[in-house]
C-alpha cells in the first residue's frame, strides 16, 4: 500500500530550474528518425517534416506547468520506436492486475495478447474489408496513417501538423519526429458516415500505440463519429503516450469524437487534441479518462467560423497514484459562437483530478455564449480535487458563465440505496455511475458498459 | 520560518509545478536608502526591517504579463507613510514597534502577489499603523486612516483582540504609487469590518499586499473597492485557523480608459466549521483590463466547511478585457465548495424593460450598471460612514458611460 | 378619436427575416377595453412587443399611431413618454434599484412635478390595492419576487404611471381565481374614464372580471375575428377551431 509520505516544502524547490530540466534525449538523433522514415517507405517530403520537428524538439524548453514529469526518461523510449527493434514484451512481463482485469471483463483471448502489447497482429482485418467497401461507395477514406501519407500527399501535406504545429509545444514536437501508426479519414462533401469508425481496429504494430497520429478532415456538410482507444488497460512496454489528434471539421460539418482511454498505472499520458471549426459545423468531444498514472490532456476546439459550435464532454477517473491534469479548452474567434463544456472528476484512494480550462472570447466573437460546468466528486477523504478554469473575454456582447462545484456522495443517499438492498458498495458505485450518467449516456455502449464495470472494480477494490 | 504562499501544489507524494515569471531589470534603491529609512526608529522595528531588506536583495521585480509591469520604475525620493488617523486611539506608530509585536509580524510573514512587493513595503517604509483593539471592547467609532500623499510605502499591522469588535477603512484617495503591506490578526472571538477604497489615477502603480489569519469563532468582512490604473495589484490572503472562523469578502472594481487591475482573492480553509464567501463585482469598459483571481482552497481535516467564489463582470466595450481565473481546491471531501464566473454584457431585455418605462437606453445602461454595485454599497453605508461610500458612488457613477 | 390605430401592420424577425405579423388591424378608442385572445404560440406577446418598438422586431409596412400620429419612428422610451405602458409576462428582475425609488424618477423623467411626501403616499396605497405588502417597496426590483408577486408590481406601476394605454400580456397567467379576481379588481380601480386598456389573455376567465368592449381573435399573424364580448365565450365553449377556417395562410 502507498505510504503517507512527510512532505518537507524545502525538497521541492521550485525556483530551481534544474528540478524540471531541458530533456535532450542524447538517444534520439538524426539516425533513428532517418531509420524509421526509410523502414515506412515515407516520402521525403514527411522525412524533412520529422527532421524539422526533432530539431524543434531540441530546442524547446519543458512546459513549466502541470504534473511533474522528472520520472520520464525519454532515452528509455529510444529503443522502442527504432524499427527492427524487439518491441514486443512477453506476456510474462504483464502485470497481474491487468491480465486479472481482461478475466472479468470477459476480453477473448486473442484481443488480450493485441492490448498487453505482445504479439504482432490482432486480426481484425477480415472485420475491416467488410466495412470497408461500404466507405469506398460513399467516397470516404479511411486508411492507417502512413498509408495515407504515401496514397493521398495532397490531403496529408494540407493539413498533416498544421493545427498543431511542432513549435505549438514540446511534446507536439517529439510527436511530430517519431510518430507512428494512427487514422486518416477524409468524408467528402455532404457524406453522412452510418457508422462510428473506430480506430481499435487500425492498430498493427504492437506497442506503437503510443504516437499515432488521427488526421481526420470532414468536408462541408459532413457527419461523422469517430471512436478511439478502448476501456481495457493498455499495457505499455515503455511509459510515454504523446499521441495526437487533428480534425478539420467544415463548413456545416458535424463530427464527434468519443475517446475512452485507459493506460496502464505507469503511463505518462501526454496527448494533444485539437479542432478547427468553419462557421455552422460543431465538434463535439466526449472523453472518459481512467487511466495512466499521470495526465495531461486538454481537448481544444477553435471556434473559427460563424455560428460555429463547440461541445465538450469529459468523465475523469483518479484513483489511487494517479494524477489526472485534464481539462478543455475553447477558443472562440468568430460572431455567433456558442460552446458547452460538461467536466465531471472523481478522485478517490488518493488520486488527484486536477482539472485546467482555458474559454477564450476574441473581440472578434460578438454574440457568443459560453457555459462550462465542472462537478467533482471526492469519494473519501484522502483524495483531491482542484479545478482552475482561466475565462478570458474581448468582446462586450457575449453570455458567458462558469461554474463548478466539488463535494460528496451523501451519506444520505448511501443509505437510503442501502435500505433498498444494495451493499455499500454498491450504493457507492451506483452513485457514481449517475453521477457520470450525463457523459456515458453519450459514449458508444459497449465503452460505456466497459466504463461502468470498470468504475464497480475500482470502487470495490477502493472500498475493500 | 516558512512563509504563507500563494499556490499549495502538493498532494501526497505528488507535486505539481509552479510557473515562474521572468524578471525586470530597473534600478535599485541602495544599502544608504535603507539606513536613512530605519533611521529614528525602535530596535524591534530595525530588526523587522533589515530582515526584509535582506531577503529583498535577492529578488528581482517580476515581469507580469498579463497586467504589464513595463513601465515600473522605483520612485526617488522614497516615498514615506503619510496618512491622518481618525477615530479611536488604538493604535501606535510602526517604527515603534516592541519585541513581541516584531515576532508575531513575523509569524504573519506571506508571499503576497509577488514576495518582492511584499518586502518593497517591509524594508523601505518608515512608518505605517500597529492597531491593537483591548478584549472585549466594541468600538462604536470607525477607524479610518487615510493615505495623504502621492506616493506611499508602509506596512502595518492591526491586531483584533478576543472578542472585540472594530470597523476599519483604508482609504487612499488619489497618489500615483503605493505599496503597502498590511498584517490582520483576529483573534477568538474578534470581528473586523474592513473596507479598503482605492481611488487610483488611471497612471499610477498600486501594490497592496494583504493577510488575514482569523482565529475561533472570529469574523472577518472584507470590502475592497478598486478603479484602476497602470497597475492596480491588490492582493488579499484569508486563512481561517480557528473553528468557527468565518470570512466574508467582497471586492468591486471599475477600471476605465487604459486603467488595468490584477485582482487576487484567496481564501484558505484550514479549521474545521469554518467558513469564506467570495463575491466580486466589477465592470470594464473603454480599453481596460480586469484580471480577477479568485481562489478558495479547503484543506484537509477542515471538515463541514464552506467556500464559495464567485465573480460577475459586465463589459460595456469591445476593447474591454475581463480574465476570470477563479480556482478551487478541495482537499477534505465533507465540505461544501463551489465557484462561478459569469462574464457578459447587459441584457437587452434588461434595457428594454426599463426602456418601457421611459428611460432612454443610455439612462437605462446606467441605471444597470449601478445597480449592479448598489447592494454593496449599500451594505458597506449600513456599516462605516455614508460619508466614504457616498464619494465612491458618485465616482462609479460618474465611470458609467 | 382612436387613440391607439394599428393599420395593415406586417413585421418581421429583425434577425430572420422571418414573417411574424401579417397584416393586423385593431382600433381602439379612449377609454375601450379591448381583449386579445388566441391560441398558444400565436404570437400575441409578439404584438404587444411590436407596438412598443422592441428592436428584436421590424416593421415592414403599415402604421402604428397613437392619438393620430405614426409613432413607428419613436424609441421604446419615447413611445412610453407618449404614454403606451406595457405589463409584461415575466417581468426582468433589476438588482440595485428599489422599487419605490425607481418609481418616483420614473415619474419624474415623465415631467411630473408632484411633491415628493404625496408621490410616497401615493404608492403605498397602490401597494395596498394590489395587495403587495410595503416591504416590497424597498425591495430590488422584481429581484426574487415570485410569479405573482411580479404581476402586482407590474399593476402598481401601471397604477402610478397612468399611461393613455395600457397593455397587459397574460396578465391571467398561472393565477388561481381568488388572485385573478383581486388582479381583475385592481385594474379596474386604477383604470382612468380616458385610458384604454389592451388585454392579451389565454382563457375567457379574466373577462368576466374585466368586461371588455372588444374582443379580438388572433391567429397566424393577424386578427381573425372580431365581435363583442360574446366571441369570448363562443370561444371558451368552441376553442379556436371554427374560427380557422377561412383564414388567409
Amino acid at each position: 500500500m502507498r505510504k503517507h509520505v512527510n512532505v518537507d516544502e524545502s525538497k521541492f524547490d521550485f525556483k530551481n530550474k534544474a528540478g524540471y530540466a531541458f530533456k535532450s534525449a542524447p538517444g534520439l538523433d538524426e539516425k533513428i528518425i532517418r531509420e524509421i522514415s526509410e523502414y515506412k517507405s515515407e516520402p521525403l517530403w514527411m522525412l524533412e517534416k520529422r527532421l524539422e520537428a526533432l530539431r524543434v524538439f531540441r530546442n524547446t524548453p519543458e512546459p513549466d506547468f502541470g504534473v511533474d514529469r522528472s520520472q520520464l526518461n525519454i532515452n528509455e523510449i529510444v529503443p522502442y520506436i527504432r524499427p527492427n527493434a524487439v518491441k514486443e514484451a512477453s506476456w510474462d512481463e504483464v502485470p497481474d492486475e491487468i491480465k486479472d482485469t481482461f478475466e472479468r471483463l470477459g476480453i477473448p483471448e486473442a484481443e488480450r495478447k493485441a492490448l498487453a502489447g505482445v504479439g504482432a497482429q490482432y486480426d481484425s482485418e477480415v472485420v475491416y474489408q467488410h466495412i470497408r467497401k461500404d466507405l469506398e461507395e460513399l467516397g470516404v477514406i479511411f486508411l492507417d496513417m502512413e498509408t495515407a501519407v504515401k496514397e493521398h500527399p495532397e490531403l496529408v501535406k494540407k493539413y498533416f501538423m498544421k493545427l498543431v504545429p511542432a513549435n505549438d509545444h514540446k511534446y507536439a514536437a517529439l510527436h511530430g519526429a517519431i510518430w507512428s501508426g494512427g487514422s486518416f479519414v477524409y468524408v467528402p462533401k455532404n457524406v453522412k458516415v452510418p457508422l462510428p469508425l473506430q480506430a481499435y481496429f487500425r492498430m498493427n504494430l504492437a506497442g506503437m500505440g503510443q504516437f499515432e497520429h488521427t488526421l481526420i478532415i470532414a468536408d462541408q456538410g459532413s457527419e461523422l463519429h469517430f471512436i478511439e482507444g478502448c476501456s481495457a488497460p493498455r499495457y505499455n512496454v515503455h511509459n510515454l503516450h504523446a499521441g495526437m489528434v487533428e480534425i478539420y471539421v467544415m463548413e456545416g460539418a458535424k463530427v464527434r469524437y468519443s475517446t475512452i482511454q485507459n493506460w496502464s498505472k505507469n503511463t505518462f499520458n501526454l496527448n494533444t487534441k485539437r479542432a478547427i471549426v468553419e462557421a455552422e459545423g460543431t465538434m463535439e468531444w466526449v472523453s472518459g479518462s481512467l487511466g495512466s498514472m499521470k495526465t495531461m490532456l486538454y481537448p481544444a476546439t477553435i471556434l473559427k467560423g460563424r455560428g460555429a459550435r463547440a461541445n465538450h464532454l469529459a468523465v475523469t477517473y483518479a484513483g489511487t497514484g494517479q494524477i489526472m491534469d485534464t481539462g478543455s479548452k475553447v477558443i472562440h474567434l468568430a460572431p455567433d459562437t456558442s460552446s458547452t463544456v460538461d467536466a465531471r472528476s472523481i478522485s478517490v484512494g488518493g488520486g488527484w483530478a486536477f482539472y485546467r480550462g482555458l474559454l477564450y472570447i476574441s473581440e472578434k466573437a460578438r454574440n457568443s455564449r459560453s457555459s462550462v460546468e465542472c462537478s467533482a466528486l471526492m469519494l473519501d477523504n484522502i483524495s483531491k480535487s482542484d479545478t482552475v478554469p482561466i475565462i478570458d473575454v474581448r468582446t462586450s456582447q457575449a453570455d458567458i458563465g462558469h461554474e463548478a462545484r466539488i463535494g460528496r456522495i451523501s451519506e444520505d443517499q448511501i443509505y437510503y440505496l442501502m435500505t433498498r438492498g444494495l451493499t455499500e458498495a454498491e450504493a457507492k458505485a451506483m452513485i457514481v455511475r449517475g453521477f457520470m450518467e450525463p457523459i456515458s449516456k453519450e459514449l458508444p455502449i459497449e465503452y460505456a458498459v466497459e466504463l461502468n464495470r470498470l468504475i464497480n472494480l475500482e470502487i470495490e477494490s477502493s472500498i475493500g | 520560518m516558512s512563509i504563507e504562499r500563494t499556490l499549495n501544489l502538493i498532494h501526497n507524494e505528488f507535486k505539481m509545478l509552479e510557473p515562474m515569471s521572468k524578471v525586470l531589470d530597473i534600478e535599485e534603491y541602495t544599502e544608504e536608502d535603507f539606513l536613512a529609512s530605519i533611521d529614528g526608529g525602535s530596535k524591534a522595528f530595525k530588526v523587522f526591517k533589515r530582515r526584509a531588506y535582506e531577503e529583498y536583495k535577492t529578488l528581482k521585480f517580476p515581469a507580469w504579463k498579463r497586467v504589464p509591469l513595463n513601465k515600473f520604475s522605483l520612485k526617488r525620493p522614497i516615498p514615506d507613510a503619510n496618512f491622518e488617523l481618525m477615530g479611536p486611539k488604538i493604535y501606535k506608530r510602526f517604527f515603534e514597534m516592541d519585541e513581541s509585536e516584531e515576532i508575531l509580524a513575523h509569524s504573519l510573514d506571506f508571499q503576497g502577489s509577488d514576495r518582492k512587493f511584499t518586502l518593497l513595503a517591509d524594508s523601505f517604509s518608515t512608518d505605517g499603523i500597529i492597531v491593537r483593539t483591548e478584549k472585549a471592547a466594541n468600538y462604536a467609532e470607525t477607524l479610518i486612516c487615510k493615505f495623504t500623499s502621492e506616493s506611499q510605502l508602509a506596512s502595518n499591522l492591526i491586531i483584533v483582540e478576543e472578542n472585540s469588535k472594530l470597523n476599519m477603512v483604508f482609504y487612499t484617495p488619489g497618489g500615483d504609487f503605493s505599496a503597502i503591506t498590511s498584517r490582520f490578526l483576529l483573534k477568538k472571538g474578534a470581528e473586523l469590518n474592513l473596507l479598503f477604497v482605492n481611488l487610483s489615477s488611471a497612471q499610477s502603480h498600486h501594490f497592496s499586499n494583504n493577510y488575514y489569519v482569523i482565529g475561533e469563532k472570529a469574523k472577518l468582512r472584507l470590502y475592497d473597492v478598486n478603479l484602476g490604473g497602470t497597475v492596480v495589484a491588490p492582493y488579499h490572503l484569508v486563512k481561517t485557523v480557528g473553528q468557527g472562523a468565518s470570512a466574508n469578502v467582497k471586492p468591486l472594481f471599475f477600471p476605465v480608459g487604459n486603467e488595468k487591475i490584477d485582482m487576487l482573492y484567496l481564501g484558505r480553509i484550514i479549521a474545521p466549521e469554518s467558513s469564506i464567501e467570495i463575491e466580486g463585482i466589477g465592470t470594464v469598459t473603454d480599453s481596460s483590463k480586469a484580471v480577477f483571481r479568485g481562489s478558495i482552497e479547503i484543506n484537509k481535516n477542515a471538515k463541514n466547511s464552506s467556500g464559495n467564489e464567485h465573480s460577475s463582470t459586465i463589459i460595456l466595450s469591445d476593447k474591454a478585457i475581463v480574465q476570470a481565473i477563479p480556482g478551487l481546491f478541495v482537499d477534505e471531501n465533507d465540505v461544501n465548495a463551489s465557484h462561478a464566473a459569469s462574464i457578459g454584457s447587459i441584457e437587452n431585455d434588461k434595457i428594454y424593460y426599463l426602456m418601457t418605462r421611459g428611460l432612454s437606453e443610455s439612462e437605462a445602461l446606467k441605471l444597470i450598471v449601478a445597480g449592479a454595485f448598489e447592494p454593496v454599497f449599500q451594505e458597506i453605508k449600513e456599516i462605516f460612514d455614508d460619508e466614504v461610500i457616498g464619494g465612491v458612488r458618485n465616482v462609479f457613477s460618474e465611470r458609467i458611460r | 378619436m382612436a387613440l391607439l390605430e394599428i393599420v395593415d401592420l406586417h413585421a418581421v424577425l429583425a434577425e430572420e427575416n422571418i414573417e411574424i405579423l401579417k397584416g393586423v388591424n385593431l382600433k381602439i378608442n379612449e377609454g375601450q377595453i379591448h381583449a386579445i385572445m388566441g391560441p398558444n404560440g400565436s404570437g400575441k406577446s409578439t404584438l404587444a412587443n411590436v407596438i412598443m418598438g422592441n428592436s428584436k422586431y421590424r416593421v415592414t409596412s403599415g402604421d402604428i399611431r397613437l392619438e393620430g400620429e405614426s409613432i413607428l419612428d419613436l424609441t421604446v422610451d419615447q413611445r412610453a413618454k407618449k404614454g403606451i405602458f406595457l405589463s409584461f409576462q415575466h417581468p426582468q428582475e433589476i438588482p440595485g434599484v428599489r422599487l419605490r425609488k425607481f418609481l418616483i424618477s420614473v415619474k419624474q423623467a415623465l415631467g411630473s412635478k408632484e411633491p415628493l411626501l404625496k408621490m410616497n403616499r401615493k404608492i403605498e396605497s397602490l401597494a395596498d390595492v394590489v395587495a403587495l405588502n410595503q416591504e416590497f417597496l424597498e425591495r430590488y426590483l422584481n429581484l426574487g419576487f415570485s410569479g405573482g408577486e411580479k404581476k402586482k408590481s407590474e399593476i402598481l406601476q401601471f397604477g402610478f404611471l397612468k399611461p393613455k394605454v395600457a397593455i397587459f400580456d397574460e396578465i391571467d397567467s398561472g393565477l388561481d381565481v381568488d388572485a385573478l379576481r383581486k388582479i381583475a379588481e385592481a385594474i379596474n380601480k386604477f383604470k382612468d374614464e380616458g385610458m384604454s386598456i389592451l388585454l392579451i389573455t389565454h382563457y375567457q376567465r379574466l373577462l368576466d372580471y374585466i368586461s371588455p368592449d372588444r374582443v379580438h381573435v388572433y391567429i397566424n399573424g393577424q386578427i381573425a375575428a372580431t365581435d363583442g364580448p360574446e366571441l369570448a365565450r363562443k370561444i371558451e365553449e368552441n376553442g379556436y377551431a371554427f374560427l380557422l377556417e377561412g383564414i388567409e395562410r
